[in-house]
């Protein structure tokens, strides 16, 4: 009598568990998708050709600087790097001579890229990773200082575009993916206190021939190994008269 | 034998009572529904700086029709709520308060969405809706009220929205008779900035309609 009492009282106390939460319910859905795609964007602010024409013994003793001739600003979405390096048609280190105003026994032709130097207008916040100099924000130097390779312009050895080493300059960012001292977070220069901020870069750029005319400040992309016609050449080499081109890429890519 | 038979017949009476009881014990309302278009999918695309910069917003991505009825004879504590739920699959493992990651297009950060960078407007003609606002929620726990259940409980009734801004209207009607109370328009809006890692993510958002009991 006693468990026939129990199990009514259980099934009495389910049923009015179930009746408790009897409802009425109606359900509708709505899936959103979010699609977020990356985006890296360079704008760039430049002449198409940038000359520098060397005319005057001060000029090839002082050289030639065009301040502020570009301007690089960067929008990406991811965390980002941004280097400069030097390339020609060629496909080599050198300048593509164009046209030769003579030559001599002791004029070279090939010309290194390295001894274009840049200055950039902000110091590079994120490359602290680099094991040698991490930027080109140094000062260009004075002509009757000793030689430097602060500024000189990043080249591979093989003329490629393909990115700089541990020991090589960025302009922001650098070699690596560990997050620390290597990278640039992402962010756009639209809402980042403009020209004071680390997606905007103003770009000078300075050739220094010497007298003669042996380019001391051309470095190989170490920054510490002179490139200058004599160092790299024979003594009495001086560079040969006549017209030069090549280019500088300006890459933006995810940190790497 | 003849108690025995007499103790089962109790037992099954008893359950019977229960079963039917089930059936129609706190049930005060003939039919509650919920319609909208079948599937509604939302989709959010950020292709270019302006829209991850500014965000982006989807006005009316659902609209959510409320029917429901009284039974006959008319119960007089017919009311109903209607409320939001949020899924992002996480017996997959996502984290409670993420997006479900579908595809990354890269390697930048690390940072998958929060829900909570989701905001989720639900408004009618009427403003019923005691919260009329972009709201967010915190995660998958979270539950956000539409319409609410009030404590005591309170049936305000179909035709009361008026100039005063009667709120939560929550008695039996539907929106064939009063269309600007219980119809909601379901506006969406996401601004990511540049935190998150590209990729495809998904969430998904329920919207429960249910009587008060």
């Amino acid at each position: 009598m006693r468990n026939f009492s129990k199990l009514l009282s259980t099934v009495i106390l389910i049923g009015f568990a179930f009746s408790a939460n009897a409802q009425l319910v109606d359900q509708k859905d709505v899936s959103i998708t979010l699609d977020m795609q990356p985006v890296l964007e360079l704008e760039m602010t430049t002449p198409t050709q940038i000359e520098f024409v060397f005319d005057e013994i001060s000029e090839y003793q002082a050289g030639i600087t065009q301040p502020g001739a570009t301007i690089l600003k960067v929008s990406a979405t991811v965390n980002w790097d941004l280097y400069a390096v030097g390339r020609s048609q060629t496909g080599n280190r050198f300048w593509d001579q164009q046209v030769s105003y003579g030559a001599t026994s002791n004029s070279v032709a090939n010309l290194p890229l390295s001894l274009l130097e840049l200055k950039q207008s902000r110091a590079n916040s994120g490359g602290t990773a680099g094991t040698s100099v991490v930027d080109y924000s140094s000062s260009f130097s004075t002509t009757t200082a000793a030689a430097t390779g602060n500024n000189s312009l990043f080249v591979n050895d093989d003329g490629s575009a393909t990115p700089p080493g541990i020991d090589n300059k960025y302009i922001a960012g650098h070699a690596g993916t560990t997050g620390t001292g290597d990278t640039m977070t992402a962010g756009t220069y639209l809402n980042n206190s403009g020209t004071s901020s680390n997606f905007y870069y103003v770009m000078d750029y300075r050739i220094a021939p010497g007298l003669p005319a042996i380019f001391p400040n051309a470095f190989q992309a170490d920054s510490t190994t002179a490139e200058d016609l004599i160092t790299s050449g024979t003594a009495n080499s001086y560079a040969e008269g006549g017209v030069y081109t090549m280019y500088v890429q300006y890459i933006l890519l995810e940190d790497q | 034998m003849q108690h025995l038979k007499k103790k089962y017949q109790l037992l099954f009476s008893t359950i019977l009572l229960l079963v039917s009881s089930a059936f129609y014990a706190q049930i005060h309302c003939g039919l509650v529904q919920l319609q909208s278009s079948a599937t509604v999918a939302a989709n959010f695309t950020f292709t270019d700086f302006s829209s991850y910069n500014s965000g982006i917003t989807l006005l009316s991505v659902a609209r959510l029709r409320v029917r429901v009825d009284n039974k006959s004879p008319v119960d007089l504590d017919c009311s109903w709520k209607l409320r939001m739920f949020i899924e992002n699959n996480s017996g997959a493992g996502t984290l409670a308060d993420k997006w479900e990651e579908i595809t990354l297009y890269g390697n930048g950060n690390a940072l998958k969405p929060s829900i909570s960078d989701l905001e989720v407007r639900v408004n009618n003609n009427c403003g019923t809706p005691l919260n009329t606002g972009f709201r967010s929620f915190t995660d998958v726990n979270d539950i956000l009220n539409i319409i609410e259940e009030m404590v005591p409980q309170v049936i305000v009734p179909a035709g009361s929205c008026n100039a005063n801004g009667t709120k939560n209207v929550n008695g039996p009607g539907n929106y064939l008779t009063n269309y600007n109370e219980y119809s909601f328009d379901v506006d969406l809006r996401l601004k990511p900035g540049f935190k998150f890692n590209p990729g495809v993510y998904r969430l998904n958002i329920k919207f429960r309609l249910e009587e008060v009991n």
